[in-house]
Formats: structure tokens, C-alpha cells, sequence
């Protein structure tokens, strides 16, 4: 028989956005039970310490689950997809291993159709999110500068920017010559002592965990506080279906503890934070009499509108010892020059461009790029040029929202408990490729400009899909959507989504600051309504 | 996972000095004798790429060339790839190789106490125009 308990409020997935409502809601007293796959990860085990840094991030710390394979992880399937997905599993989910680059999306960014045609609106503009924006920036811990004239002015960040490095001031220089935006890097890492935690050490191994726990990972800044409120928080905990009742209501979860045992929790409300592929998945795994299709999926919505934000890299080499294996793996600066559509470019919407430095020889021998040598003595030469002497542009290009692109679930591949795995249908279009094409342009213009001797590019990089989005899409009409404006499903009054699947378009930024900001927003809402809720708490 | 044999051993070697000969101040890998430690440290991390190696390994003449290496990577492309990065990897974990590079490895620094730098940039932008697209 499945052992069974209940709370008032049950959250699926410990990361960015489970952890700000897990917290938020034990903040006001409300019991609640968190489900997490995965499970806690102790700083001594990164490997950014460690000699074997570079190996280790090509392997067991890979972002990408199918190389990865750790026990916490699900296979995803993805030979029908441009891009790999890129995520984590464990408590602090994909911020365990995100780069911290800490942006706001741009006002245009929610209204892409009124403004430009495609996508859709979101039924909020910014100035609705913004208070939301500058709480969860106190509670990560972000460094940055106000008073970029990209953005709408806001307050000052809790803590100053880190330093742009040599590359940077080159970069920051030629941008000025060339009349193009920069701005120094805005980044959930600390400058200076914050909250307890210790000011980065730049050491530049932000990609396989911080051991210094600078980086503002949602296990260290949120989960000892939830926990301390009395959150219960259940690791190796694989959740495989939602329970609706037949009055429509969602009466809990089954999961697999981390005994291989089937439980169930009951709750009031059920929220999920699994991610945009694990929520989609979820939700379509759920599927049974009354909700063929996928629970919450009366719209035929879920798992589609998938948005992965395409990416390019140009690396600029300098004749200059810059020391650019050193330095944060956040953002030394970022440019918004080309973020806003221009149509005379040739497509519509644009991209973030942001500088990061150049890792480390393992990085420089076996990079991708146009002019990757392969084997043989051109590797030396290739290290020579790269090692210390270059820097990276990341080129993030904004996806349109296709209903093509989607998740479902495979056939085939399942994860440890026998959970059908999730398949990716991801084709980058003609938009992002001229988009991306263009930048790469630019980018080796920018270079040029700031001194450098040569430049190598890598148009479209496939192994880039951190930033799943959209497949639980936000809206007014439920025809179209998957969830209201609050995050609350449609179909389920006591079923909420409140991580990145609920984007209803992707911006060219990075999204983990919108995917905060939204969870608390959401959050916050839900506490206000809840004595009025179908099911209160 | 075992150690190679000697013959393994020496095919490696010798597959190494293919995928990293030796070039101005830097040695060919074949010369640093990898088998002995770094790649013992690489393989613990990719213990998938093991049983590549000793296919790649048996699949290896007398006289590893380029030429054969060519072949081989039009034939097997993925395994090739592999062994690959496991050359690559070991290679720039050996300390002489680091030395030479002058690379220490990642290092703790301490932030540095001035600004972030291009202060004077920052402020003039600052005082610049708004520069986003308005969305009302
Ligand atoms: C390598 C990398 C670099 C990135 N860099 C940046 C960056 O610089 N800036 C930025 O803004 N964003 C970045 N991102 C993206 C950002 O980290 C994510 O968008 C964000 O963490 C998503 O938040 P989330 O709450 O939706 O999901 P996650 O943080 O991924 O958390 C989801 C959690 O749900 C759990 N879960 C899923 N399914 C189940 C289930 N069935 N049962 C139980 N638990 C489940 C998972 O184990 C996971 O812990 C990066 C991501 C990666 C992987
Ligand atoms: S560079 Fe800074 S944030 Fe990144 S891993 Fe090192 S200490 Fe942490």
C-alpha cells in the first residue's frame, strides 16, 4: 500500500523557483512539504578547486544531464533538437551550476507582439515586476551598477559590480569609440562580504558549483532559512504523477522516496517548480481518465512553445598577457546594442552579447569554433594564442515561441523509476539564424575595435540549452494558455506553475532574475487570495 | 579500471605524439610518459571514454601516423573524439606542460581594492539619454 501524508502546500523541485516559494510561504506560516529529486550538494566536492577543473566540468559536472548521468538526473531525449538542455538536479536545481549572469528583461520584452508582431504579450508590463525584481536581487545577492540607460531606472544593487577585467576595459573602450551600449556585468555573486557569505575569489570555475560560496546558488540563500521556518523539504524524492480528484481539483503527488518506495503527499495546493522540461513532462506523465492529453493541458498547450535562446560565441585573441582564464564566470560586462529590433537587420528582436573570460588550456585546445584545429601542432598554436591572451562573447539570440518546438514524452527512454523521459523538438528558425549570423559580425567588429589580433567564431552552439522556457505558457485566454496571470493553471484552481515554462516570450536576457521575480510575485498573490482560494489555506 | 599493459602503454604513447607532436618549446605528448599518472587521473572522470581507449588502442599498427590517424577519424569519428579529449586532457595536467604554459591552474585570488575599472565611461553613459524602447 502507498504510504501517504499531507500539508498544506506541496512544491515540486528544490531550485531557483521552488526554493523563493518555498520560503516565501513558510515566511507566512504556511506548512509546507517540497519534493526534490535530487539532493544536496556539499561545496568540498566541486571540482573548481581541483587540478582536474576542466575534466570534471566536461564530465561528471557536466551541465547536460545525459552526459552528466548522475542518479538524481532523468534522460532527456534529445536527437530531434538544434540545442542539448543544460540543467541540475538537487537542491538549488540549475543555479548549483549557472553562470549568475543577473538580469532584468527589458520593457519591450513584454509586449513582443504589440511591439513587433510575433509571439505574444504578456499580461503585465514591467513596472509590474520591477518591486519583485529588486526584493529577490537582496535575497540572491547581486553585484552590479544602477544607472544603465538601457533599462528603466531603478535602485541601487546590494552590492558594487565586480571588476571588468583587462579584457573588459578593452572591450568597455571600443564600445565607446564605436557608439555601442556596455555595461558592467550584473551578477548574483558577491563583491564584498554579504549575508555571511565570503566575496568571489575569481577563481572562473562558477560552472561546476562554487566552492566559495560567493555565487548566489538558491541552497545557500534560501533553503537554510526555509528549513529553519520549518519547511520540509524531501530529497531523492522523484515525483511521477499529479493526483486530480473528480471534482477537478489537484489532491496531491505520487513519488518514488529515495528508498525506491511509492509514497503519496496530499495537499491543498500543488505548485510546481520543475523547470520548464520537468514541468511539461510532469504534467503530460500525470495524464489519465478526464485528462487524456496531460493534467492542466485542456488548452493543448503544455510542452509546447518551447524557447531555448540560441547562442553564439566569438573569441577575441589580444597580443597582450590578460591573465583571462582568472575572473568570474558570470558576465564582465554585458551590451544591449542590439537587443531591440531593428527590421532593416533582417530579423525581428535581437540579443545579449556578454563578455566572460577565456577558461582554461583544456578549454583553448578543444573549443569548437571556426578555426578549431582538431589534432596535431595547430592545438599548440591554438593554446598559445587563447591561454590568458582572449575573451569570450556569449551572443544570446531571443527564439520566437513556435508551437512546433515543444516537449513530449518518449517512447522509448525512461528515467530510473520507469517515468517516460522527455523528448526535446527544438529547430532553431530562419529569425535566430539570421540573427545570430549578424551578430557574430558584430561581435568580431567589437574585438577588432578593442585591439584584438584575430577573432574565431562558433555560430550556433549546440551544447547551450540552459534556458528552457515557455512550455506552460502564461495568458489571459485559456484557449491559448496554460496558466493565468498569477501563475495559477486554468483547468486546476489548486495547481500552480511558477517556474521558467510559464515565459511567454523568452528576451534575449538571461531569465533566472524574471523566473525570481515571478515565483515571488506569484507567491505573494497566492498568500493574499488564499482565504478565498476553491481549497483555502 | 585497469592500468594498460606495456604495449598498451607504448601505442599510446605513440598516439599521443600523433594528436600532440611536439612544437616549439612545448614537448610532444608521446614524451611525457601520461600513462603513468594523468591519464590514470582523466580516466577516473570519464570512465566512459575507457573502453574506447582500448578499442582505439587494439585498432593500432605498429607505426601510429597521422595518416592513420586521419583514417581512423573518417572511420570512427567518436572515438576518435574521445581519445581526443583524453590526450588533450591528460596533457595539460602534467606540471612541466603548466610550467611551460605558465599556467598555475585556477587560482584564489583576493578582489582587487580599486574600482571595477572604466569608471569615468560608466559615469559619462550615465548621464547620457535613456536608451530602451519604450513599450507603452
Ligand atoms: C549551466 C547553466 C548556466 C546557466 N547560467 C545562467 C545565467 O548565467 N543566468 C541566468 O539567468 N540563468 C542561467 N541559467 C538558467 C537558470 O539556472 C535556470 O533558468 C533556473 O535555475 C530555472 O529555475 P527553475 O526553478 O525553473 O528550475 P531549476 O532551478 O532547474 O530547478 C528545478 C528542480 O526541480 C527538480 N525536479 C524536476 N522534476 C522533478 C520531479 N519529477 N520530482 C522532483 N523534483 C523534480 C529538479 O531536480 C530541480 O532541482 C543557467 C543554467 C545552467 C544549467
Ligand atoms: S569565480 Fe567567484 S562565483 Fe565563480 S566559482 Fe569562483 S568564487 Fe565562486
Amino acid at each position: 500500500m502507498t504510504a501517504r501524508d499531507e500539508s498544506d502546500v506541496l512544491v515540486i523541485g528544490a531550485g531557483l523557483s521552488g526554493a523563493i516559494t518555498s520560503l516565501r510561504l513558510a515566511q507566512a506560516g504556511i506548512r509546507v512539504t517540497c519534493l526534490e529529486q535530487g539532493e544536496w550538494q556539499n561545496p568540498e566536492d566541486y571540482p573548481g578547486d581541483k587540478p582536474t577543473f576542466e575534466v570534471a566540468a566536461m564530465g561528471p559536472w557536466h551541465a547536460n544531464p545525459n552526459v552528466r548521468g548522475n542518479s538524481a538526473d532523468y534522460p532527456v531525449a534529445d536527437d530531434t533538437s538544434d540545442i542539448a538542455p543544460m540543467l541540475f538536479n538537487g537542491v538549488g536545481g540549475s543555479t548549483v551550476l549557472f553562470s549568475a549572469h543577473w538580469m532584468r528583461f527589458l520593457p519591450s520584452d513584454f509586449r513582443v507582439h504589440s511591439l513587433d508582431g510575433v509571439a505574444a504579450d504578456w499580461p503585465f508590463d514591467y513596472g509590474e515586476l520591477a518591486p519583485y525584481y529588486d526584493r529577490v536581487e537582496h535575497d540572491i545577492g547581486v553585484s552590479g551598477i544602477a544607472g544603465d540607460p538601457a533599462y528603466p531606472d531603478r535602485p541601487e544593487y546590494p552590492m558594487p559590480p565586480l571588476p571588468i577585467g583587462d579584457w573588459g576595459e578593452r572591450v568597455a573602450a571600443a564600445h565607446h569609440r564605436l557608439g555601442w551600449h556596455w555595461w558592467p556585468g550584473s551578477n548574483a555573486i558577491t563583491s564584498r562580504p554579504y549575508n555571511g557569505r565570503r566575496p568571489c575569489v575569481q577563481r572562473s570555475t562558477c560552472r561546476g558549483g562554487c566552492n566559495e560560496g560567493a555565487k548566489g546558488t538558491v541552497d545557500r540563500t534560501h533553503w537554510p532559512k526555509a528549513l529553519s521556518l520549518g519547511v520540509d523539504l524531501r530529497t531523492g524524492a522523484r515525483v511521477s504523477r499529479i493526483v486530480v480528484d473528480r471534482n477537478g481539483l489537484a489532491r496531491g503527488v505520487v513519488y518514488h522516496d529515495a528508498g525506491g518506495e511509492e509514497r503519496e503527499v496530499r495537499a491543498k495546493v500543488v505548485i510546481l517548480a520543475a523547470h520548464a522540461i520537468g514541468t511539461a513532462r510532469l504534467l503530460l506523465m500525470s495524464a489519465c481518465p478526464g485528462w487524456q492529453d496531460g493534467v492542466a493541458n485542456r488548452s493543448g498547450r503544455v510542452g509546447r512553445n518551447l524557447m531555448m535562446h540560441p547562442l553564439a560565441r566569438v573569441v577575441g585573441f589580444f597580443d597582450a598577457d590578460l591573465h583571462s582564464w582568472q575572473g568570474h564566470w558570470g558576465q564582465s560586462l554585458y551590451s544591449l546594442e542590439f537587443a531591440e529590433t531593428d527590421r532593416r537587420r533582417g530579423f525581428v528582436r535581437g540579443a545579449k552579447w556578454n563578455l566572460v573570460p577565456s577558461g582554461g588550456p583544456l578549454l583553448a585546445a578543444l573549443y569548437p569554433t571556426d578555426g578549431a584545429p582538431g589534432w596535431g601542432a595547430g592545438i599548440h598554436e591554438r593554446v598559445s594564442r587563447w591561454l590568458g591572451r582572449s575573451a569570450i562573447w556569449g551572443i544570446t539570440a531571443e527564439d520566437i515561441p513556435h508551437p512546433d518546438n515543444r516537449v513530449t514524452l518518449d517512447d522509448a527512454l525512461s528515467d530510473a523509476h520507469g517515468n517516460p523521459a522527455p523528448r526535446l523538438h527544438y529547430r532553431v528558425d530562419d529569425n535566430s539564424r539570421s540573427m545570430l549570423a549578424y551578430m557574430v559580425e558584430r561581435a568580431r567588429e567589437s574585438f577588432l575595435e578593442a585591439g584584438a589580433t584575430g577573432t574565431e567564431a562558433q555560430a550556433l552552439a549546440p551544447d547551450t540549452g540552459w534556458h528552457a522556457l515557455g512550455t506552460c505558457r502564461m495568458g489571459d485566454d485559456s484557449a491559448t494558455s496554460v496558466v493565468d496571470r498569477w501563475n495559477r493553471s486554468h483547468d486546476i484552481p489548486n495547481l500552480y506553475v511558477v517556474d521558467g515554462s510559464t515565459f511567454v516570450t523568452g528576451s534575449s536576457v538571461n531569465p533566472a532574475a524574471t523566473i525570481a521575480a515571478l515565483a515571488l510575485r506569484a507567491t505573494e498573490r497566492l498568500l493574499d487570495q488564499r482565504r478565498n482560494q476553491r481549497v483555502p489555506i | 579500471m585497469t592500468p594498460l599493459t606495456q604495449a598498451q602503454a607504448a601505442r599510446f604513447s605513440a598516439l599521443c605524439s600523433v594528436i600532440l607532436p611536439a612544437s616549439g618549446q612545448m614537448p610532444a605528448a608521446g614524451a611525457l610518459d601520461l600513462a603513468a599518472r594523468e591519464l590514470g587521473m582523466v580516466r577516473k572522470l570519464r570512465p566512459a571514454s575507457e573502453a574506447v581507449l582500448l578499442r582505439l588502442l587494439a585498432r593500432c599498427p605498429e607505426s601510429v601516423t597521422p595518416d592513420w590517424f586521419d583514417d581512423c577519424a573518417r572511420e570512427c569519428p567518436e572515438d576518435c573524439r574521445q581519445v581526443v579529449i583524453l590526450v588533450c586532457a591528460a596533457y595539460y595536467l602534467h606540471p612541466e606542460v603548466r610550467r611551460l604554459l605558465n599556467y598555475p591552474g585556477q587560482q584564489a585570488l583576493t578582489l582587487p581594492r580599486g574600482g571595477f575599472g572604466q569608471e569615468e565611461l560608466v559615469i559619462e553613459m550615465m548621464s547620457g539619454p535613456k536608451r530602451y524602447r519604450p513599450a507603452d
